[in-house]
Order: structure tokens, then C-alpha cells, then sequence
């Protein structure tokens, strides 16, 4: 069973002149394989997700929005694993699978990821999001690294108020895990 | 309220020089991203490393399109990171963008990378990860050719970005 670590949601709001605001920050607790930011304030643009992720076994990284685990969730990657190139894609799916497809998670090289959700608030259209995501070992032997590009869909039009990362297979994240949730403004 | 994404150093090089280093970098930001612009006085391949440390402690996996081929590599126990997997340059610019997560925390630091150039007929589109197997806080990070130089009007900004 998953046990959801909820994000301290940043209490000092409005007021800053920056188009680019951190939201909230969360850090793995080592008894925990998801994060999950809420409450996310409609005020902003777009969203980005920074993270770094380590976890206590090898395991494979998931996002969700709102909570939604239905069939909700169309995804595409390339992805270049040091010896060859391959794409694919899924649709139906339950979550937005947006790292290393075939290289799991690892507790001493960090993953690190990008993911950017555009127009997260918008409640006339479907949301996109796309991750630049990569783990590298040093190792001409599997595992060896994979550096992966990949798009979905959540086939909703409600706004995003939740972001839950999490471990597919319920590894732990480690106390060195920190995942980053940031607003961008418009004009 | 404190900047979230903020420049912390800029620069243009008035001459063509064979590196650039921002030093003294600040452990007051949680991730770090480098925007480099630059041709070649002649093509050459461009290396990152960090605090000054040139020993076998870098690695990376990659992925690039040419326009006529896709293909993925990979180094290990390398003396630097590779900027780009395809030589810089001359003619059109270069960009590349490096970012640098937990760069001050304890673990090893892994970088997102990418490289682009159009020479409105060849070029590269690319993206890579790259590990520093290092706990150390990065407190420097140099750009430097393999020979030639960059060409007098590159650009290099470092921006620190601030978690809550």
C-alpha cells in the first residue's frame, strides 16, 4: 500500500514580482514511495516539477494528476539508453509514466527530471505535459543509464489541483529525494 | 520575497578564448542552469567540468538526431562531460543549456543537458544526462575547448533556481 507524504504548501502566497515562484518543495521521508502536492492555486500559467529523485530499491517513476487513476492518461517517449535509440507510446493508461522506461530507479545515482504541465488551470481543454528526464551509472554493463523525452495527456478538462509522483512498484523514496513544484505567471 | 530563478553571473567573451568559469558560486539555491550560445573559431568538442576536478569521475548517456539518423551513446569514467556529442561549430550558433540539480547537496550530482545547432543543412538536435560521481557541493563549473576556441561574442549566463 502507498503512503502519501503531502507537500507543505508554501503559506506565503502573492506578492512577489518574479514570473517564475517556487509553490512547494517536498523531500522523500525514506518510508514513502509517493509525494503529492495539493491545493495547487489556479493562479498561475503553467506548472514546472524539478525533481531528484533516489529511492530505496530499484523501481520506476509515475505521475498523476488529481488523483485520477482511471484509463485517463496517453503517453509518448523517445528515449537513448547508450546503445540505442527507441520510441513508443501508451494509451489508456493509468498514470503518466514519464521517466526511464527500461532502467529503474536507483539509491545512489540520482534521477532527475523536468516535467512541465502547460495550462494546468484551463477548464475548456485537455492537459498536455511533457518530462526531460535521465539516470546515468557510469556502466558499460546494464543497468547504464537512459535519458528519455516523453509527452502525455491527462483527457480531462478539469483543472489540476494535485500532483502525486510516486514509485510504481512502492519503493521508498530516500531522505535525499527532493521534488520541486513551481508556478510560471502570464502576462 | 527572495528570486526564485535569478542570473547570478553573465558572460560575453570580447575575445576568443579557450574557457570560461563561474567561480565562487553560492550554495544558497537548490538547482543551477547554464545558457551557452557560442560558435567556433574552428569546430571542436567543448567539456564541463566541476570544482576544477578533471579526474575519471564523469559519465553520461545521450541522444541526438541529425536530420537523417537518430543514435544514443554513452561515456563512462570520463575526465569531463562532452557539452555537445557533436563537435561546435563555426557558422551558426550552438545552444546549449546544462541543469544542475541539488548541486550543493551531498549526493552525486547528475545534470540534464541539451544541444542544438542548424547550419540550414547539417546540425544536431541532442539531449543528455550526465553524473559527476562527486559529493562535493559544486562551487565551480568551467566550459573549455578541446582545441581551437570560442569565438569572441559567446555568451554564458548561470541562473540559480530556489525551491521553497
Amino acid at each position: 500500500m502507498l503512503n502519501n507524504l503531502i507537500a507543505v504548501l508554501d503559506a506565503g502566497g502573492g506578492g512577489a514580482a518574479s514570473s517564475f515562484e517556487s509553490i512547494a518543495t517536498a523531500t522523500g521521508t525514506g518510508s514513502s514511495g509517493t509525494i503529492t502536492f495539493s491545493s495547487i492555486p489556479s493562479t498561475y500559467k503553467h506548472l514546472q516539477i524539478r525533481s531528484r529523485i533516489l529511492t530505496a530499491t530499484g523501481d520506476y517513476l509515475y505521475l498523476q494528476v488529481n488523483s485520477n487513476s482511471g484509463s485517463n492518461y496517453g503517453r509518448h517517449f523517445i528515449h537513448g539508453t547508450g546503445s540505442s535509440v527507441a520510441a513508443g507510446g501508451a494509451a489508456s493508461d493509468s498514470y503518466f509514466r514519464f521517466a526511464n522506461l527500461n532502467t529503474s530507479t536507483s539509491n545512489t545515482f540520482p534521477e532527475v527530471s523536468i516535467i512541465d504541465l502547460h495550462d494546468y488551470a484551463s477548464t475548456t481543454k485537455n492537459k498536455t505535459m511533457r518530462a526531460f528526464d535521465g539516470i546515468d551509472f557510469n556502466s558499460a554493463s546494464a543497468p547504464t543509464g537512459t535519458v528519455t523525452l516523453s509527452s502525455s495527456v491527462w483527457l480531462s478538462t478539469s483543472a489540476i489541483n494535485s500532483i502525486t509522483i510516486g514509485t510504481i512498484n512502492g519503493s521508498n523514496f530516500t531522505t535525499n529525494t527532493q521534488i520541486a513544484l513551481y508556478g510560471i505567471k502570464g502576462a | 520575497m527572495a528570486a526564485t530563478y535569478e542570473p547570478i553571473a553573465t558572460t560575453t567573451l570580447g575575445s576568443a578564448a579557450s574557457s570560461i568559469t563561474f567561480s565562487s558560486i553560492p550554495s544558497t539555491y537548490t538547482d543551477l542552469r547554464v545558457v551557452l550560445t557560442t560558435t567556433a573559431t574552428s569546430a571542436f568538442y567543448g567539456k564541463l567540468t566541476f570544482n576544477g576536478d578533471t579526474g575519471a569521475n564523469y559519465s553520461e548517456t545521450w541522444i541526438d538526431g541529425s536530420g537523417s539518423a537518430a543514435a544514443s551513446g554513452r561515456n563512462s569514467s570520463n575526465n569531463w562531460l562532452y557539452i555537445s556529442q557533436r563537435q561546435i561549430q563555426t557558422g551558426q550558433p550552438q545552444l546549449i543549456t546544462t541543469d544542475i540539480f541539488s548541486y550543493a547537496g551531498s549526493t552525486y550530482k547528475t545534470a540534464l543537458e541539451t544541444y542544438n545547432q542548424d547550419q540550414n543543412g547539417s546540425g544536431w538536435v541532442g539531449s543528455q544526462v550526465g553524473l559527476w560521481r562527486s559529493t562535493a557541493a559544486i562551487t565551480s563549473i568551467t566550459y573549455t575547448t578541446s582545441t581551437s576556441t570560442f569565438t569572441a561574442g559567446t555568451t554564458a549566463t548561470l541562473y540559480g533556481i530556489k525551491s521553497a
